[in-house]
Order: C-alpha cells, then structure tokens, then sequence
C-alpha cells in the first residue's frame, strides 16, 4: 500500500491547478443587437446586427475590421412616436430608416421584431438643446511659454430632471490665409479640424465624471484630461453656473494660421448618457490594472437583446476666430 | 417624570423586601471565570446569568433561596442562601470528568428561554477540533461553517454575514475593536485559539451596546489564566509553532495569561537563501528574504477582592515580508545594499477595572488603544569609487498608512429584580486616519538632499456612543430585550447623529420551545477600500465624509427554538435586511493601496438580504457538532444618478450563495482520542463575465469595433464549492503532562474548488480557428498534515 501512497498524492496535486469550466449553452446564443441614437438633424435609424459567442471556435479575423457582425436581415422595425404617429422602418444593408425627423421633446419606442428571436424593445427621449449664455474665453501662456485658452461656458441646468452633458472643442485652423478688404476669409493653403484636448477641474463636474477613474496623483484634486468631457447635473441640478475648459495648443496671433474655435456642447438622454460612458469605460480599462479593477460592463436598454436606444442633441457656439 | 415617579414606586416595595446575592462563578480548577452560566432560585423560579466577566447579581424575596448554579461540561452546583441581608456567594464549578455525564441545564444564549436570538455561542473547545488547513485551529474559519455566515474566497478568514461586506464585521478581543484580523492575506486569522475563552457572533437583533458595524459582532473575551498553579503548552505544526503559559504571579490573587505564535518557514529557509547568494555574488555577497507573523497575546487579571478586578490585556500581532541584499566587492571598498520591508500589523491594548458599586450594580471602567498600520519601506545604499574618492549615495522611500483608536468606555451592569438585567453605559472613541503617507529621503552625490514626506493628511474623528438595553421578563412566558442606542460620528465639520433602536422578544411555549422575534438598526461610520477578493495589506480604512454618508441597516428576524432532551438545540431563523449608502467600486476603478481621490471612484447604492437559517448544535456528550444549513439571497442596487451600476437594475452580491450547508461532527470516546469531520457545500459565488461580443454601434472612441456584452452584473455562477476535512488526535499522558499528536487532511477528497476563473485561448486548429475557453485555478488540493502539541 504503501508504494502507493505517494503516487497518488503526487496525481492529485498536480491535477489539483487548471480545470476548463463548462459553459451553459444557452447563455451562449446570440443575441439581436441594437444601436439607435436619435438628433433633431436626421431621420432615425436603427442598426441591427447579431452578437457573437464569447467562447468556443472562432476564426482568426473575427472582431478585426474585415469581419463585420453579422447583419439582421428580415427584421420589422416600428416606431411609436407619442403625439405624433406611428412609423416603419426600411432597411439598407445593417441600418433601418424611418421616415421621421425627431424633435426635443418626443418620446420614442423602438420594436424589433425578428423571426426565432425575441422582441426587442426600448424606449428615450429627445432631450432639449443645452441651455447657454454667453461663451467668452481668455488667453493665457503657462511657465513653459506654452499658449492656452480658458473658455468660460455659463451652462443653465433646468430644475427637476436628470440632464446629462458633454462638452467638446473643435479647433478648425487654415494655414497660410487670405482674406478680403473686410476680413473675410477668402482662400488658404490647408485646413485642418481636430478635437482639442481640454481640461476641468470644475468640483462641479468633475467630481462624478466618469472618466476620472484612474487620476492617482498624491494630492492634487480630480480633474479632467481628455477631449469630450461628460458629466451630470447631480451637483449642477437646477443652477446656472459657469464652466471653465482650459484647452492648449491654440496659435494665437500667428499671421499664417487663421483659427475657428467651437465649442460642441451636446445634451443626452439618460439611455445614450451612459451607453457613452460605459463604452468609454471598457476602453480606458487598462488589461493589467483590471486584474485588480472592478468589472465594466456595457450599457444597454434593450429588453430581450443588447446594444442602446438614445438621443442627443448638439449645439455648436463659434467663441473664436482669430 | 411620571414615568420615572410611577417604576420607583412599582419598585419600592421590592427593594424593601428583597435581598440581594451577587459573586462570581469560577472553575474550580483554574479559577478561570466562567460566562453565561446559570443561576436558578427553585423556589421561585427566578434566575439570571453571569455577565462576561463571570459576575452575577440576583435579587429575590422571601426566607431562604435554593440555588441552582450550572454551566456547559460542569457539574451543577446547589446552596441554600438565608435571605438575610445582601450576600455574597462566589461558587466554583467543578469540571465534568464523565464525558458522557449529561450535567448541563444552562441556558445557552441561543436556548429558548432567552430572549436573545441570531447569536451562536460556540463552546472554543469544540471550536479548536473543526479541522483546518495545515491543522492550523482558526477561529474564525470554525466561526464561517456557522449558518448565515459566508466564507470568502476559499481559504480566506473573511465572513459574510447575512449578506452584509466583510468590512461590516465589529470584531471585538476583550472589547477591543480589531481592524485587520487577518495574517497571510487571510489565509489565518489574528486569534490564537490557545488565548481565547469564549466566543459569540451575533447576527442579528444586536444587543444596545453594540455599535460600529451593520452586520455581525464577534465577541471574544480572553483566558485570564489559572489562578492556582502553572500550566502550559507548546505546539509545532507545518507552518507555525506556538507556546503558551499561564499561572499565578500572586496564588488567587494574580495572573498571568500569555500566547505567542509565530511562523517560522522563513527561519528554516534562511541558510538555503545565504549560500544561494553566496554563489550567486560577484564579491562577498549575503541576503536574507522571507515572511513571517506572529501573534503575542497577554493578560494580567488581578483581583483586589470579592468586588473589584483589574485587567491589562495585550495583543500584538504583525506580518513581515523582507528582502535584503549585501553585496561587498572583492579587493575594493565598493560595496551595494538593498532592502525591501513590508510589515503590517494590530496592536490592542486595554486597561480594564471591574467594581461591584453595589450587589445590584456592577461597573467596568475600560481604556484602550487599538492600531493598525502597515509600513513598506524600500531603500538602496551604494559605496563606488569616482575620481580617486569612495563616493556613498544612499536612498530610501517608505509609505505608511493605518488607523488609530483611542477609547474609554464604562459601562454598567443593574439588576434591580431577577425580571430585569439592564445594561448601560457609553463609550467615547477618537479616530486617527492615515490613510496614505508617503515619504522619501535621498543623498546623490552632487545632488540637494531629499527629505520629504507627501500625501494625504492624518483625518481625525471622534465618534460618541450612549446606550440602556434591559432584559426584561415581563411573566414566565413573555421575556424581551429592548434597548436604544445614541451614537454621533464627528469628521470634518460635519456631524452624523443616530438613534439605534433595538428589540427582542422570547414567547416561551413550553420550557423546550419558545419563539423569538427581533429588530436593529445598526450603522457604520468607516469602510474599508479594497481592491480585491482576498486581504491584502494595503486595504485602506477611511472615515465617512461630508460626502460619503454612513451606512446602516434594518434587520427583522424570527424564529423558532427547541431543545430536545437537554441535549441538542434546533434553530430556524429567518431574515429580512435592508441596507442602506453600501459602497461599491465604480466600473473600471481600482485602488491598488491608494486612497487618494476616493471618493470619486465609489459609488453609493442599497442591499438587501433575506434567508432562512437551520442549525441543530450539540455541545457537549461523546459526539459533538453542529448541523447547519442556509437558503438567502443577497441584492444590491446602486441607481443614484451618476453613480449607478448594472444599468440601475438590481444586481446579486458576489457571495450571493443561495445554498449553504455545513456539518461539523467531533467523536470523543475517551481522554486519549478524539477526531473531527466536516463537509461543507455552498452555491458557487457569482463573477461578472461577458458570454457575448456585440459592435460597438459605431460609437466614436476607435479602439475597438466589438466590445464585450454582459448581460449584467454578477451574471455568471461559478461551479459549487463543496469539502471535507478530517482530524484525528492522539493523546498519551506523560510524566509532566499531555502529548497530542494531531493529524489533519484538509480537503479529503481533493475537490477543486475554484479560486479565480479566466478565459484563455488554448489552441487553434488546421484551418486557423482559435479557441476560447473559461478556465479555473484552485488554490488548495489535499492537504495533509502534522501537529506535535505538548501540555502540561
């Protein structure tokens, strides 16, 4: 017996490491994915593609630019619009348009109805454009020489509602202009249109944003690096109060350069607010720290599939032209 | 005033007529106080129990009282006191030596004749039997086969408590709150089971005075030592040895309780890394490298007489991990050092006076410290020759985080009729939080001196605590336990009140059966930040903040109580739990030891539990053990507004364990063997795992066209987690005293468990085709192992 016993010691500890787990087939089923995201500037669309399995047998391109989702075919796809009718889509390629233009304001539900699958349903509304006043900036060079811009944005957040936001700055800059007897910019040379980076360290906003998560710098407080800043109104709720975006690499006074400064400013609907943000999310989170992290997971508002259904709405304010 | 004008008057004519008999019930043999023993008048059918510091008061009408002393493994004791005048009675008990002698009428605090429910009280005896890894007896380990308790990740001290977060545990060592109970990462828990007297967990319709945490108490008291002569024992197993002594420094006057554990792998281990570093060197170079914890637990009890005790207690417990290079080149004065140290660790100390103010009011005065602190500490020395010149470059960076308490507290015990055991007192506590100090100092050559010291600054807090609970027994049938609880918690300009009410019932049926129903309200003014699923070190206790509000709970619990034949008592529990500001970590966030910014990276939500508890407990006999099994879910929901989690839907916790059943049987036929088995099984814990790719809807941010999809949070369940152990000891009496050879299999029948689980892409066929598959580690197979122990 004895010759035995350390044999079978030795089998059991080293069988005692790796073990595949199985997994529940059905878990495993594709699923109907949706994207819709309604502007008052077109027609609605709905995206329709299927999912794919996690595990088992993939081929080697899946997931990469030449291996698109598999697209939803022979999908019905309506549309209520409360006070304003009823609607069905027409479908081209993965994307079904309705003949409806929403407006501020509609409350929107979306059916899919796709044979040997389940209904989806799913529901927003088109929020109001952001309430602004006067968007003025000021110019500034830091200990480095560096050029930069403070944009003051006094945003009015209504009372009594979740709003969610996003801010951006476009710079459009033309190289090497010319412009007429009254200042009009008639030709350049080229012309190029890039998304700023912008900063915040506006307690107001930055302290539930959603993209802050990894700012670990021994005693600085919060603040915002990145080019679309999000937010929500859960410090801001029903004040006006003025948001300052400092933004670099601004050429200022330069007589080759002509520069457009806008500042994008974009409200959601809470569906799209946080398909957004957790999108974003499962972007920053780093493969090694999220061994340590908490597990993201993406937004969705889909009954009896995935993906989302929001709005937005985007004003756009030219603060400079310089 | 009428109220208070109205119970005088309802009481006077007792406390004319009524005498008084208070003492203390010792072991005969030790001398050790015995608490929660009994004591009957059987002519009147009166009683009351001894409090924790073996102290007793019972006040009663008439001639004469025929009392009745009893507690678990000792034999009943009976006097006739004469009512005449205030007495004092100190009875010493007398050890059961028939181990199948059934001499056992006390009323345990889960007995149905108490009104106190969700408390277990496991006999440390029965405790240090339970099987355990590397034959390591843990507390702590025994306490999580208990039903409504959740053990962790396997392996690990942590518990769960009727759904509650592992940092929602007060544990209590001789009052002391520890912070860190852990060593290894939570493979062994900070109580050495060789310094322990008495344990109780309460899990519900917590007693007025206790506060801090919503979801469990573990009060553990102490030994004293023995009052009469020395005793001691050592013990080395696979990992640690230990020794403990205790005695008389004074005979019936003084004593002396002391444990000291330590590991000591690193020790043997030490020459193996000195000669690896010696081959390894270019020059004459030497390294030491290794882990090690030890816990030292003291006690000095010293009684000035019949009324008034004093008591010092100690408990110093770390763990350290280092790592030291010497190098000295050959024929040069050149020379490297390198080190690195991590040590973390508690420190609990109290002064404690016990006085009996009259025979019906008894008081106990009590200072104490408690720490905890960790210290990483990494530095570099070099010696090198530059331009003819030995040039010494030296740098060292060290961060240190912790927490700091300092407490008083009184507290009084007034028994003023056997129908009612109040209780009040309170309790002052300054907080020090120091949550992350980071400091470096540095000499370059031809560089300024570096000396500084960066971080977050220490937060102070005061934290205030009054609270009156009596016990009252309204007739033979009807008994409750009603108590409030004031507590205010003071941090940075901001102040958070709370009333705690708490309520208990016992409707007694017959003398085996009762029903008990129960109501708390608890809240906690601390959390713990922790990135992980096991203890680490760096784990950060912060206070509440003007932003982060404190977290309390609501519990109801009822259940039914039966003991059958004096010798097994059932349980059926149930409860609701609603619990309220939980902390969990927004998507993505992680600490990783620091804890700046914190604030931003939690978000704020709600939980709720619900389960039914069954336990069958015998405690003493040949064979002991106890039976448990627990369904309950456990939720949360986090939809405030930007902070919300699982798209605002309510989510199951991660040791949600619908299922949990545990069987802990110990056999003792005689003084020379005795062995131990347990099974456990439980629902596998939930993860969060995506099942499914889906397009990312065109969305802007460029880096990925598909993202993963989960359906929602903790959507997946991981294979169930079942075990046996086993233990047997051998005992032979020697010439000086007691040898066990105790052998130990943890994990009988090497069930993998898992530890962590992860995809992998395994292999990819002929036509190109990968696979992806989910994958699990498990930590611990079989586990054999020997302890030697020696008592005497």
């Amino acid at each position: 017996m004895k010759k035995f016993i350390i044999p079978i010691a030795a089998v059991l500890l080293l069988t005692a490491c790796e073990k595949q787990i199985d997994i529940d087939i059905e878990e495993q089923e594709p699923l109907v994915v949706m994207h819709s995201f309604a502007t008052p500037d077109n027609p609605l669309y709905v995206d329709l593609t299927m999912s794919r399995p996690v595990f088992g047998w993939h081929s080697s391109d899946e997931g990469s630019i030449n291996s698109p989702f598999p697209p939803v075919e022979n999908a019905t796809v309506t549309l209520v619009v409360e006070g304003a009718g009823n609607y069905t889509a027409t479908r081209d390629s993965n994307r079904y348009t309705f003949p409806y233009t929403p407006q501020s304001g509609d409350r929107m539900q979306l059916r899919v109805d796709v044979p040997g699958h389940e209904t989806l349903t799913a529901s927003t509304t088109m929020p109001q454009p952001p309430s602004l006043g006067q968007v003025s900036y000021e110019a500034a060079e830091d200990n480095y020489g560096e050029q930069y811009l403070i944009i003051h944005v006094p945003l009015n957040d209504p009372a009594g509602e979740e709003n969610y936001y996003s801010f951006q700055i476009n710079i459009t800059r033309y190289y090497y202009p010319q412009f007429d007897a009254e200042g009009n910019l008639v030709n350049y040379e080229s012309v190029s249109t890039e998304t700023n980076w912008i900063n915040c360290n506006d307690q107001f906003v930055v302290e539930n944003n959603v993209s802050d998560i990894f700012m670990d710098d021994p005693g600085s407080m919060p603040e915002f690096w990145g080019n679309t800043l999000f937010f929500t109104d859960r410090l801001l709720n029903g004040i006006s109060h003025t948001i300052d975006l400092k933004t670099n690499y601004l050429q200022v006074n330069n007589n080759n350069l002509y520069t457009v400064a806008e500042l994008v400013a974009t409200s959601y609907s809470r569906e799209e607010y946080y398909f957004h943000a957790t999108e974003k999310q499962l972007n920053d989170v780093d493969e090694i720290i999220s061994i340590f992290s908490e597990p993201s997971t993406a937004y969705s508002n889909v009954n009896g599939g995935a993906g989302a259904f929001g709005a937005h709405c985007t004003q756009v304010i030219e603060f400079l032209r310089n | 005033m009428k109220k208070l004008i109205f119970f005088t008057l309802l009481m006077l004519p007792l406390l004319l007529v009524a005498q008084t008999i208070s003492g203390t019930l010792t072991d005969a043999s030790t001398g050790e106080t015995l608490i929660g023993a009994t004591i009957l008048d059987q002519k009147s059918g009166k009683g009351t129990t001894t409090n924790a510091h073996g102290r007793y008061s019972i006040t009663l009408q008439g001639d004469t009282a025929h009392l009745r002393f009893s507690y678990i493994g000792y034999k009943t004791e009976y006097q006739n006191v004469l009512l005449k005048g205030n007495r004092q009675v100190n009875v010493k008990l007398q050890p059961s030596v028939e181990l199948n002698e059934v001499t056992v009428t006390a009323d345990r605090i889960s007995s149905p004749k108490t009104s106190q429910m969700s408390a277990i009280e496991v006999p440390v005896e029965q405790l240090k039997l339970v099987p355990v890894i590397f034959g390591e007896a843990d507390v702590l380990k025994a306490i999580q086969l208990l039903p409504g308790v959740q053990s962790g990740t396997e392996g690990m001290s942590g518990i769960y408590v009727r759904g509650g977060g592992a940092d929602e545990n007060l544990f209590l060592l001789d009052g002391v709150p520890l912070y860190n109970v852990n060593h290894l990462g939570g493979f062994f828990s900070a109580f050495n089971g060789d310094a322990i007297k008495n344990i109780t967990l309460y899990k519900g319709s917590f007693p007025a005075r206790f506060n801090g945490r919503i979801s469990s108490v573990l009060d553990i008291t102490t030994n004293n030592g023995n009052d009469k002569e020395w005793h001691g024992g050592a013990s080395i197993g696979l990992l640690s040895a230990k020794l403990n002594v205790e005695g008389p420094i004074i005979k019936e006057k003084t004593t002396l309780s002391l444990s000291l554990r330590r590991t000591y792998g690193d020790l043997l281990l030490q020459p193996m890394i000195m000669m690896i570093a010696a081959s390894e060197s270019d020059g004459e170079g030497s390294a030491n490298a290794g882990y090690y914890f030890y816990d030292l637990n003291a006690k000095v009890t010293h009684k000035f007489n019949d009324r008034s005790r004093l008591y010092f207690m100690w408990y110093s417990g770390d763990d350290e991990a280092y790592f030291r290079v010497r190098t000295r080149y050959i024929g040069t004065d050149e020379r490297e050092y390198m080190k690195l140290n991590y040590r973390w660790g508690n420190l609990a100390t109290s002064v404690r006076w016990n006085y009996e103010l009259t025979p019906q009011l008894f008081m106990n005065i009590t200072g104490s410290y408690t720490r905890y602190r960790q210290h990483l500490g990494v530095g570099m020395e070099e010696d090198y020759r530059s331009g003819g010149q030995t040039v010494h470059e030296e740098a060292e960076v060290r961060l240190n985080s912790g927490i700091n308490d300092i407490n008083a507290r009184a507290d009084f015990d007034y028994a003023p009729s056997p129908d009612h055991a109040v209780k009040f007192g309170g309790v002052a506590t300054y907080h020090l939080f120091r949550p992350n100090v980071q400091s470096m100092q540095a000499h370059f050559s031809e560089e300024i001196p570096i000396d500084t010291t960066f971080g977050e600054s220490s937060v102070g807090a005061g934290e205030f605590t009054f609270y009156a609970e009596d016990d009252w027994s309204i007739n033979e049938v009807l008994k409750i336990n009603g108590g409030l609880s004031l507590a205010a918690f003071a941090v940075q300009n901001q102040v958070y009140p709370s009333l705690q009410p708490r309520l208990s019932g016992r409707f007694l049926i017959t003398d085996d059966l009762s029903v008990k129903a129960g109501y708390s309200y608890m809240t906690q003014y601390m959390h713990l930040l922790s990135n992980s699923n096991i203890s680490l070190p760096s784990d950060l206790w912060v206070p509440v903040t003007a932003r982060i509000q404190p977290m309390n709970s609501n519990q109801v619990a009822a259940g039914v109580f039966y003991t059958w034949r004096s010798l097994i008592d059932f349980s059926v529990e149930g409860y609701y739990k609603w619990m309220n500001n939980l902390l969990e970590y927004k998507p993505g966030a992680t600490f990783l030891g620091t804890s700046t910014g914190w604030e931003d990276k939690v978000c704020m939500g709600r939980g709720w539990a619900y389960g039914i508890e069954f336990l069958a407990q015998k405690s003493f006999g040949e064979i002991t053990g106890w039976v448990g099994y627990t369904w309950s879910r456990t939720m949360r929901l986090f939809d405030r507004p930007g902070e919300t989690l699982n798209n605002g839907n309510p989510f199951p916790a991660k040791y949600d364990r619908i299922h949990d059943i545990s069987i802990t049987l110990q056999y003792k036929p005689n003084k020379n063997f005795d062995a131990g088995i347990t099974w456990v099984y439980s629902t596998g814990n939930t993860a969060t795992l995506p099942m499914q790719y889906i397009s990312n809807g065109g969305n802007t941010w460029e880096s990925r066209r598909e993202v993963p999809y989960v359906e929602s949070r903790n959507n997946f369940r991981l294979p169930a987690y079942h075990r046996m152990d086993i233990s047997v000891n051998f005992h032979k009496q020697k010439k000086h005293g007691v040898r066990t050879w105790n052998i130990s299999v943890y994990n009988l029948y090497n069930r993998q468990n898992p530890f962590i689980i992860y995809p992998r892409t395994t292999e990819s066929n002929s036509s190109g085709e990968f696979y992806t598959g989910l994958y699990q580690r498990s930590l611990f197979p079989i586990m054999p192992s020997v302890s030697y122990i020696y008592k005497f």
